[in-house]
């Protein structure tokens, strides 16, 4: 039995020594990086958040929809592939300039997606060691992961070694960004997708079922972000980018009337674009870089109404 | 509760350090917190389907020993078990699928038959422990085997937790003098446990789920997919579904070990086989054998000749892929193994001059085959099966990067793993112990440090489906 209590002990121990010490080798490397989408965009991030007036938030549908540049200088879009409004929160629990104008993507069906477990926030898990705020709100969404984190501190790199690496190796030196990333189909993606149109059988539009509930974690993000909004003198808006996927009236209205509720602004911009332009598009929820550009000044007007009212 | 799972490692170290506690004098004291711990286990899925089990318990306990005291009835006791588990399995797992089959089969002649469906969950590990008790009472019957007077010990052989939602299907016969006798703490168990688990968690975690969330976009959608991607899809859903059951079975081995219990063998590195027949004598082999000795001796085996003895193993292959699901794709992949054995009996499957290339072929045939395993209709199949040989193979859907390469990297280092044991000669079951203190907590660390690292988030057992 003592032996193998010092077996024990002795797995343990190593464990944690090497834990700590394949941490510091990745922390160093990770620090040292600023693109990608795993860890170096949100160093980016940290760098110029305190130095910039706009910042949009959200996911794909924010990324490659909103050129920052129609915007002016000040802008970055903070937007992340596959990142929802738990992530966009997270990192907005972080800013602390005063009088900042934070956009922030929701997709209506979302709003409402009971499943929504808001994982996608723990690729920030990195980040709490850094910034209290971010600490506090994943403790709150997901405290098992903040204590195995302390425990065992490579949990907060999960899945992203191989990213941090090759980002390590192959950045420019002086990286320089505004956070988008148009997308530019070649014409067998646009073929792919013409042909994925051609043979759909089913509608665009999507309905939901009744009753339309906010999914908590969801209202909880939202509250958050009001939140900070208030206390930074920030201006918050939410708004939906445009996708081929229509959307009931009725859940459209449903989702103004939400966030009136919350006396904060929405754009809805899901129908922007009438009819599908294969030129615009490149798959349903994505545009191409050319819609991109046209939906940027599209919103940058509405800003300006809003701003205006 | 899933092995991998905070609440399973919290739930595990509570219930060692209990159950050690306890000294091995006390060993029905041991059995009953393992009994509570279990129902624990099953019932943090879903604490209804714990009186399912409860009710094969008592139904089984009470029948063995009637067929084991009773002469003349004793058949008639043991179809009742057969009937009893049969049933639960018939009712929960295949009355909505032979149904609907049923309707669908008017149908085709134009009848719209007014049947309606259950409106029921497939309770979790059903088809496991059913097969268990069923084998109970079936070794009684044969007098193989002694029941136990002791129920505790009975029912903490149908729910030890380790092996309750997703087997191994561990015999009667090597399991329940293991409850039944004292069990003592080894040194060589702890070494061997802890390195399977270890072993198991990469495997799952990391290999396992890092390949699902590669494939699953092309598996859910082939229509959209290239032939490459088909190809890819394939040949990685075969390393998929191994390193996800193996390592359930090496985490269900070594956790066993680590509470004093010696389960069999479940997986013996089946793509190193050189034959279908070698392949189902290294695969799933709880299952495998029970099928060998519950169904396809009873029918027959080899015994009758050998027409018979193809029919014996194609029904056998057929039931056996019938027990993975109730969808006629299990149906249809069981029958293809079932023929395959069948034809490897009479002919040689693979021409001579290509033997030295037996692994690959028997690895890409088995691939093939599980198309019919993963696909979600027969349709899917048919587009996937179309598109391997059609030419429209070009650049394949890669989807991340970050997940290609941890897939990769997690293949890379199991199947250097694999041909280490192969050549060796050495089961997993025996490879901790063998390994010096020092390399054994340098392996357990590198394993645990790449775990953290690369694993994908939590994601059910395959095999919990059936």
């Amino acid at each position: 039995m003592k032996k193998s209590l010092f077996l024990i002990l002795g797995i343990f121990l190593a464990i944690i020594v090497s834990d700590r010490i394949v941490y510091g080798v990745i922390k160093h490397f990770e620090k040292q990086i600023f693109i990608g989408d795993s860890a170096g965009k949100v160093n980016y991030f940290n760098k110029i958040k305190d130095s910039t007036d706009i910042l949009i938030f959200g996911s794909s549908r924010a990324v490659h929809h909103l050129d920052p540049k129609v915007f002016g200088e000040s802008c970055f879009n903070m937007g992340v592939d596959g990142k929802r409004i738990a992530y966009a929160t997270g990192l907005v629990q972080t800013l602390k300039k005063k009088k900042q104008t934070v956009f922030v993507h929701i997709d209506h069906v979302k709003l409402f997606d009971s499943q929504y477990d808001g994982v996608d926030v723990l690729t920030l898990l990195n980040k709490t060691s850094d910034n209290s705020q971010l600490r506090s709100f994943l403790m709150d969404v997901f405290p098992e992961d903040v204590w195995i984190s302390d425990v065992f501190k490579c949990y907060s790199y999960n899945g992203k070694v191989f990213p941090i690496l090759k980002n390590y190796v192959f950045q420019n030196k002086n990286v320089k960004t505004d956070g988008f990333a148009p997308l530019a189909p070649d014409e067998e993606q646009k073929a792919i997708f013409k042909n994925m149109v051609k043979n759909r059988k089913d509608t665009l539009l999507r309905t939901l079922n009744k009753p339309y509930v906010v999914n908590p974690l969801v209202e909880k993000c939202i509250d958050r972000i009001i939140e900070m909004g208030r206390q930074n003198k920030s201006e918050i808006i939410f708004f939906t980018s445009p996708s081929l996927f229509q959307i009931d009236d009725e859940v459209r209205e449903t989702v103004k009337s939400y966030f009136n509720s919350k006396g904060v602004n929405y754009i809805d911009d899901v129908d922007f674009f009438k009819g599908i332009d294969y030129d615009l598009w490149q798959d349903y929820t994505h545009m191409s870089v050319k819609g991109a550009e046209l939906y940027s000044e599209h919103f940058y007007r509405e800003f300006q109404e809003l701003k205006n009212k | 509760m899933l092995f991998n799972s905070l609440a399973f490692i919290v739930f595990f170290i509570l219930v060692f350090v209990l159950y050690w506690s306890i000294p091995s004098k006390y060993v029905r004291i041991q059995n009953i917190l393992l009994l509570i711990a279990s129902y624990v286990f099953y019932g943090w899925w879903d604490w209804r389907f714990l009186s399912l089990i409860l009710f094969s318990t008592i139904v089984d306990y009470f029948l063995g020993l009637k067929i084991y005291n009773a002469k003349a009835k004793a058949k008639t006791y043991l179809v009742l078990s057969i009937c009893t588990n049969l049933g639960l399995l018939g009712i929960f797992k295949y009355f909505n699928f032979f149904i609907e089959s049923w309707v669908e089969l008017w149908k085709i002649f134009g009848y719209d038959m007014p049947i309606s469906t259950l409106n029921i969950i497939l309770p979790v590990g059903i088809s496991f422990y059913t097969f268990q008790t069923m084998s109970y009472s079936i070794d009684i019957y044969r007098k193989e085997l002694k029941p136990t007077r002791d129920f505790i010990s009975f029912a903490t052989f149908v729910s030890l937790f380790p092996q309750l939602v997703a087997g191994p299907i561990e015999r009667a016969s090597n399991l329940i003098h293991q409850i039944e006798e004292k069990r003592y703490w080894t040194h060589k168990r702890l070494q061997d446990g802890i390195f399977q688990i270890s072993i198991g968690f990469f495997r799952k975690v990391v290999v396992a789920d890092s390949i699902g969330a590669l494939i699953d976009t092309i598996y859910n959608s082939p229509d959209v997919h290239n032939s490459s991607s088909i190809l890819m899809a394939v040949i990685l859903y075969s390393f998929q579904i191994y390193f996800d059951f193996s390592g359930y079975s090496d985490i269900a081995i070594g956790t066993a070990k680590l509470l004093g219990f010696d389960f069999k063998q479940n997986f013996n590195l089946p793509y190193f086989s050189s034959s279908i027949t070698e392949f189902w004598r290294r695969w799933h082999i709880s299952l495998s054998s029970w099928l060998r000795d519950y169904l396809y001796i009873p029918l027959g085996g080899n015994r009758k000749g050998v027409l018979l003895q193809y029919r014996n193993l194609f029904i056998t292959m057929l039931l056996g892929g019938l027990w993975h699901g109730s969808s006629w794709n299990f149906v249809i992949w069981g029958s293809i193994h079932g023929i395959l054995l069948a034809v490897e009996k009479r002919f040689d499957l693979i021409p001579r001059r290509y033997k030295f290339l037996n692994n690959v072929i028997i690895f890409l045939a088995v691939s093939f085959v599980w198309i019919f395993f993963r696909s979600l209709s027969f349709e899917d199949s048919s587009i996937m099966i179309q598109k391997l040989f059609s030419a429209g193979y070009g650049i394949p859907y890669i989807g991340s990067m970050n997940i290609l390469a941890t897939v990769l990297y997690g293949l890379f280092l199991m199947i250097l793993f694999d041909i280490y044991l192969f050549r060796s000669k050495i089961n997993l079951e025996d490879v901790g112990s063998s390994l010096k203190t020092g390399t054994l907590i340098c392996s357990i660390t590198f394993i645990t440090i790449n775990i953290l690292l690369f694993y994908s988030s939590a994601s059910n057992f395959i095999y919990f489906q059936f």
